[in-house]
């Protein structure tokens, strides 16, 4: 080979060596990207003014000036629209309505009592004609009743008040029928038949038209219903009293987070969802754009308002909440930190690496400095090769089996028996890296020891030991990560998806939560997954930000004992 | 000998064992007995049924060509060689009388009355004061002016305190390899053996760190017994007073340094001395 290949080989290898580690950081970058930036949405962000006051009211945050400022700013734009509300549904001009209507009712009453010799003539009519002229004569009866419904539903909406208008409607159409009856008894003798069919014929339009106009003002209403509730999810409740009767957390406040606030604008608030029923009864259910569904009624103002003055309602602003790592988590991570989770995996963890470290290391001593080449050795080695091959959700079966089940080492799930059986999980992994730490001693360190009248012991407590240890913690650092990251050991062993942060002495006795199985369950058992996006993706970031900061120890570790420990 | 197996035996009695049969080459002035003695790495004869003596307070040097089984006698008499699987001996290699092979011996006391040099130095990663400290606080707690005493002594007399005094917390994995070598030697010298192994201990190093080793071993002789192994065959004549010539793991010629190299009984011994083969 010449020179000239040869040189033309060593570039082609390290053009591919660079090129392929190139590909692998962008493989990591893509992988992680996403996550990290996600992921810090979870605690950076465009906060409303909901979340100041949540972290004020439930987990004694400083209430600042400009908070308080805040808060003043939003309920004072967010006052004409309660106002609005207030009189969408003000009841206490029912009563003059109803008078105004039952006063052109009576009119007309008193017309069909004055009317009998128009109606005898009516029912005297051949059958083909009289369906014609009892229609012309109810529709000349109820013209002026019908124009005044009409009039005062009209001046309703214009004024902003209309709730009760169906209930009245209702009212209407529910006694108009008797009142005929009595009218016509007034008018004149007639008979029975003659009677039931001027009753028919007099009652049929009206009531479908009151029905009609009753029926759409109750669909307005019930609309207007909807159109309330994803305001007042949007907002929060209006007043103390009424958050006081509310239960859960994600409805005494509004959006925290001006992307959620954006996000029930869009789906609750701009288009809104109404229940109707079909010809055969059938319940349906459809979107509509609010704008268009209550054109000309006094919730489009509402919404206009709204859209108009978003931001003064929500005073958006950027903040960095580090309590996403450090505050307890409320109704179901919707509010509030994920402190407990962290918490957890650190008791699971170090938990962990207290019980396996020392075993792995024995183990490892034994294997590497002690155990003959002989069958039973072999065997061992076979055994703990098997163990590393077990699935982890074995284990964590294992675990509820066998340390909760029948040895009893706690109640029912706790920190201890997950620790336990993350422990047995990431056992083998310590032994190998151990042992392998152990047999890369030099062979010369252990004669000098040895030769210098160091039992076998002391050589490996003075000698092989501390030039092992590099390795060997770099090793149980990174099964650490490994016991930090699994889900499945501790479904059954530990964890649990709700609960506060535990104290140190009730690792023996209570389940926590933890963050791989709070990521799994966040994502995929929550009622309202999506709103919690930024806390799955903080969660992740988070669980992934503590491997990888225990790799870099390792590395970090490794590389100044070895400058230490090497030439 | 038998005088000396009987002091031996009130100061040993557990581990003693009489040596079966007299050995003709032994003398009372003989540290290390080996007779009929043999070495095995499974079934390779490594060591054939050697017989010699290593003389107190003399340097005997121990040639051969390579692959002939020194190092293999060489580890043997402080028992290295229990570190290696599938070794193993048959006759007889005795310290002071005692079989070294004994069952029932303290491997550990052994290994502190025969120190051992490597082919190549291997101080711990550990300072240089720790070093040469090493093996003497295995021995047992001791007053830390005491133990600067012995370390200063040992370096001393391994010719490297003047080099080292002024650093010795310093990593002694930054020395150079003849500085490394000589701080094994004190190192071996702190817990002041009897007797002292040394496996080509010159290998590694450059001519002056030779000449400086080798000054420390003409130093030492007398008050310690030494065993060299060595390829070098002026160093062999330069420091040693007796030679053993090993050859396909046979004992095929012993005796005075002068005589070995001035006129050698044996054929082979004459070729190798002369550099004809090996
Ligand atoms: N651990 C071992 N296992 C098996 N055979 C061995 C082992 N060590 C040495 N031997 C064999 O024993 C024989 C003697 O080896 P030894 O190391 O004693 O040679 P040596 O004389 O010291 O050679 P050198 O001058 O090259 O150091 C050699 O043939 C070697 O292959
Ligand atoms: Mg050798």
């Amino acid at each position: 080979m010449t020179t000239r290949t040869r040189k033309l080989l060593d570039k082609s290898f390290t053009a591919i060596a660079y090129s392929s580690l190139a590909l692998m950081a962008a493989a990591v970058a893509v992988f992680l990207l996403p996550i990290i930036i996600n992921g810090s949405n979870a605690f950076i962000f465009d906060a409303t003014v909901e979340h100041e006051k949540f972290l004020c009211e439930n987990l004694d945050y400083d209430e600042t000036a400009s908070i308080k400022e805040r808060v003043g700013r939003s309920q004072a734009a967010r006052a004409p629209l309660y106002e609005m509300f207030n009189k969408f549904e003000y009841s206490g001009l029912s009563a003059q309505i109803e008078r105004s209507i039952n006063a052109t009712r009576a009119e007309a009453l008193k017309k069909i009592s004055e009317s009998g010799e128009e109606m005898s003539r009516i029912v005297s009519l051949p059958r083909e004609k009289r369906k014609a002229a009892a229609d012309a004569f109810s529709a000349e009866i109820w013209k002026s009743y019908i124009a005044e419904v009409d009039r005062m539903v009209k001046s309703a909406h214009s004024d902003g008040t209309s709730f009760s208008l169906a209930e009245i409607l209702s009212l209407q159409k529910d006694g108009i029928s008797d009142l005929c009856k009595e009218s016509i008894a007034k008018a004149g003798k007639f008979g029975f038949s003659q009677r039931n069919l001027l009753r028919r014929a007099l009652t049929t339009d009206v009531t479908a038209i009151l029905t009609e106009r009753k029926e759409s003002l109750r669909r307005e209403n019930a609309a207007y219903e909807t159109f309330k509730r994803g305001v007042s999810e949007l907002l929060g409740p209006e007043t103390d009293a009424e958050k006081e009767s509310l239960k859960l957390t994600r409805q005494k406040y509004g959006q925290p987070r001006m992307d959620l606030a954006r996000e029930v604008f869009k789906n609750s608030i701009e288009q809104i969802t109404i229940h109707d029923r079909d010809e055969n009864g059938n319940e349906i259910s459809t979107r509509v754009k609010t704008e268009e569904f209550f054109k000309g009624t006094p919730v489009e103002k509402m919404f206009s308002y709204i859209k108009k003055n978003f931001d003064a309602m929500m005073q958006p602003h950027y903040t960095v909440y580090l309590g996403f790592f450090f505050d307890n988590p409320y109704d179901s991570n919707i509010f509030g930190g994920i402190w407990p989770m962290i918490l957890g995996t650190f008791y699971l963890t170090v938990g962990a690496m207290l019980i396996a470290a020392p075993l792995g290391i024995i183990a490892a001593i034994y294997f590497a400095e002690y155990a003959a080449n002989n069958s039973f050795v072999s065997f061992l080695r076979v055994c703990v090769g098997t163990l590393a091959g077990v699935p982890s959700i074995v284990f964590g079966l294992f675990g509820l089996a066998f340390l909760i089940n029948t040895l009893k080492v706690s109640e029912s799930k706790s920190v201890l028996a997950g620790s336990i059986t993350l422990a047995l999980l990431i056992l083998p992994t310590i032994i190998r890296s151990c042992e392998e730490a152990l047999k890369s001693v030099p062979n010369s360190y252990r004669e000098a020891a040895l030769g210098l009248g160091a039992g076998k012991w002391k050589a490996i407590c003075t000698v092989i030991l501390p030039s092992a240890l590099p390795a060997m913690l770099t090793g149980i650092i990174i099964s650490m990560g490994r016991a930090a990251g699994e889900t499945a050991p501790i479904i059954f062993t530990a964890a649990t998806s709700t609960g506060a942060a535990l104290a140190i002495t009730e690792i023996f006795t209570q389940a926590t939560p933890a963050l791989p199985w709070n990521i799994y369950n966040i994502c995929s058992e929550h009622e309202m997954a999506e709103r919690v996006a930024h806390v799955q993706y903080g969660m992740v970031l988070t669980l992934i930000a503590i491997v990888l900061s225990l790799n870099f120890a390792a590395i970090w570790l490794r590389a100044r004992m070895q400058k230490r420990t090497r030439v | 000998m038998n005088a000396t197996l009987e002091i031996e035996k009130k100061k040993h009695s557990n581990i003693m064992k009489e040596s079966p049969e007299a050995n003709p080459k032994s003398g009372p002035g003989n540290i290390v007995e080996a007779s009929g003695f043999s070495v095995y790495y499974g079934k390779f004869h490594a060591v054939k049924n050697v017989s010699l003596g290593l003389e107190r307070g003399k340097v005997t040097a121990i040639i051969g060509p390579s692959g002939c089984g020194k190092s293999t006698f060489l580890r043997c008499i402080n028992r290295m060689n229990d570190l290696v699987e599938g070794c193993k001996t048959t006759g007889l290699l005795a310290l002071e009388g005692i079989d070294i092979y004994h069952p029932r011996l303290d491997v550990v006391e052994l290994r502190r009355r025969v120190g051992m040099v490597f082919q190549r130095p291997n101080p711990f990663p550990k300072s240089i004061y720790d070093n040469v400290a090493y093996g003497v606080r295995l021995k047992g707690a001791i007053r830390k002016s005491e133990l600067d005493d012995i370390v200063e002594m040992s370096l001393r007399r391994a010719a490297l305190w003047d080099e080292v005094k002024d650093r010795l917390n310093a990593n002694a994995i930054g020395m150079s390899g003849g500085q490394q070598q000589r701080l094994c030697i004190a190192r071996a010298l702190a817990i002041s053996p009897e007797v002292l192994l040394m496996d080509e201990p010159c290998s590694a190093l450059d001519p002056k760190s030779t000449a400086r080793i080798e000054d420390l071993i003409a130093e030492l002789a007398g008050e310690y017994t030494i065993a060299i192994v060595t390829h070098n065959m002026q160093q062999a004549a330069r420091v040693s007073d007796f030679t053993a010539f090993f050859y396909e793991g046979n004992l095929v010629e012993f005796g005075e340094t002068k005589i070995i190299f001035t006129n050698p009984k044996n054929k082979a011994t004459n070729d190798y001395i002369t550099g004809r083969f090996g």
